[in-house]
């Protein structure tokens, strides 16, 4: 325990100064943002009856950030964490350590996860920012006094989770594949293929789509539990294979 | 567990590993005693970075074994690489972190303390430039401070694979007097791995050769030096009768194409009694060099 502490510590310092890091903080800003520019030109949000205002307000955004944003953001900051090592070639160094290979994949795999989680709480609390700023300069809108902080984190939260399983896939993609590109092309391509694979049958269980079906009737407050444990279950799972296959490869 | 008594830092056996059809390291048995400097020689694509990466556990052997300090490697890998401090190739750096904080990843994960991190940049002479971001840093610079990584955790043994690239020669000077001081003042084992000579010959208290793969030579530099001959070069006015007669006493000869012989002797006692005959044959001497092989002679022998 104590070695992978010391191993989360030292990715986190790595992290310092780096896009990955204020990615973290500015994707979140990037959806609320341009959900508020609409709200503040149109001034007014068409809410459904069965939903409060705050709500569907918060809907707009956590559908975009599961369905689109989460895979996306997934793919590039896997892609910036494997990458800080890939160049330099810094495996040789990191395995010439004392310091077990796997305990070097699994700060990898929790440092993708911490930024992530990261960029969920600056979601919940961009959405709260922009929903005040809004009450206050377009009150027309009718946005609620009582904010629904519970529900926000609560779905951010379960996105979080079920990205589990595409963040495994991309991390493993990231480090086991030296190139930039490669990891990036098949985060994008997947995440592309979900946007039409979650129409189908099957859709819902498709990795890429899994945040999405996840953040999907967020204003009625359905828990989609077979995505959310399919998510959070597959990600282990996927995490354990993919520093099976890591760690035993030459390091060339 | 067993532990190997011979005091050898470190030792492999049969050591050997393909990349598809090419064999790059074909059998490979080193002996590096403690306290030396072990200069392990090779041209480029010889083998030697393969070596070192087996060495440190990066790949696996095909065939053979690495035992460090008497144990082997494959069973005790992390126990091992504390006693280990490694350069590979090039430096590996993190340059949007400071020296000081590249030096801090690697300390948090050996559990080291933070006065090693001071010691290590003392020891590079890098206190200065330690808060600058390392894209900030020259070669040079980077080099010290990939040097300064493999020192953290004080280790015993020191795997330096072309630690003077990029280095300037006041650089390079440092590197050789910082490498020597090692066994003497803090006791560490130097595996220093170079394709050039003049680097290794003037700090190594051993040398292995390393060609196509395969070992050719390793021992002390006064033993491979003894793997070549002297031999004298002589410009006479009749090099034919010269020739004739060094032959019949016994002398090996050769004519280089340019009207000079080429004798093996063995010693200067040799070039005396040679110009001696000569002379007292009537045959006049206009050139007589006493040549002793160097190093680069016998190694580009060895790896031609």
């Amino acid at each position: 325990m104590r070695v992978m502490a010391r191993a989360l510590r030292a990715e986190m310092l790595k992290l310092k100064r780096t896009l990955a890091f204020w990615l973290a903080l500015i994707a979140p800003l990037v959806i609320v943002g341009a959900n508020f520019g609409m709200f503040l030109q149109r001034g007014a949000i068409n809410t459904p009856e069965y939903a409060s205002t705050w709500l569907w307000y918060g809907q707009m955004n956590i559908v975009i950030w599961g369905l689109l944003m989460i895979p996306l953001f997934v793919t590039l900051e896997t892609a910036l964490v494997g990458n800080m090592e890939h160049t330099s070639d810094h495996w040789k160094h990191l395995n010439a350590l004392p310091v077990p290979r796997g305990v070097i994949y699994a700060a990898k795999q929790f440092s993708g996860m911490a930024l992530i989680a990261l960029s969920s709480l600056a979601l919940v609390l961009t959405i709260v920012s922009g929903g005040v700023l809004l009450r206050l300069l377009r009150p027309a809108i009718g946005l609620e006094p009582s904010i629904p902080w519970g529900r926000l984190f609560a779905y951010a939260g379960m996105i979080f989770v079920g990205a589990w399983l595409i963040i495994s896939i991309q991390t493993w993609i990231s480090l086991r594949w030296k190139s930039f590109v490669v990891a990036c092309a098949v985060g994008v391509a997947l995440t592309m293929a979900g946007v039409f694979i979650i129409h189908t049958s099957w859709g819902d269980f498709w990795p890429w789509a899994l945040p999405g079906g996840i953040a999907n009737e967020f204003s009625e407050g359905v828990v989609h539990l077979p995505e959310l444990l399919f998510g959070s279950i597959g990600g282990v799972v996927a995490a354990v294979l993919g520093g099976w296959d890591v760690t035993r490869r030459d390091v060339l | 567990m067993q532990q190997d008594v011979q005091p050898l830092a470190i030792r492999t056996s049969g050591l050997t590993r393909r990349f598809g059809d090419l064999v790059a390291v074909d059998d490979v048995n080193l002996c590096v005693p403690r306290g030396s400097v072990y200069g392990f020689l090779g041209p480029n694509g010889a083998g030697k970075t393969t070596t070192i990466r087996m060495l440190l556990g990066l790949i696996r052997p095909h065939e053979g074994e690495v035992h460090l300090f008497g144990q082997s490697l494959h069973d005790e890998r992390i126990g091992l690489m504390r006693r280990v401090g490694a350069l590979v190739e090039s430096p590996s750096l993190y340059p949007h972190l400071t020296g000081r904080e590249n030096l801090e990843v690697t300390r948090r994960l050996l559990g080291s303390s933070r006065e090693q991190i001071e010691r290590a940049l003392a020891t590079v002479h890098l206190e200065e430039s330690a808060d600058r971001c390392v894209k900030a840093y020259s070669t040079g610079m980077r080099q010290r401070l990939a040097l300064a990584l493999a020192l953290l955790g004080d280790p015993e043994l020191l795997i330096l694979d072309e630690p003077t690239n990029g280095l300037d020669p006041a650089g390079i000077r440092e590197m050789r007097e910082f490498l020597r001081r090692l066994p003497e003042e803090l006791g560490v084992t130097v595996f220093l791995s170079s394709h050039l000579l003049s680097e290794v010959e003037q700090v190594a208290t051993h040398i292995g050769i390393v060609g196509h793969g395969r070992l050719l030579f390793q021992g002390t530099p006064e033993e491979l030096q003894a793997q070549l001959e002297d031999h004298v070069t002589l410009g006479v006015d009749r090099p034919e009768k010269a020739e004739r007669l060094l032959l019949r006493a016994g002398w090996a000869v050769r004519q280089n194409g340019m009207g000079h012989l080429h004798v093996t002797v063995n010693g200067r006692s040799d070039v005396t009694l040679i110009n001696t005959r000569l002379v007292q044959e009537g045959i006049r001497v206009f050139h007589l060099s006493l040549e002793q092989p160097s190093l680069e002679d016998v190694f580009l022998r060895l790896t031609s």
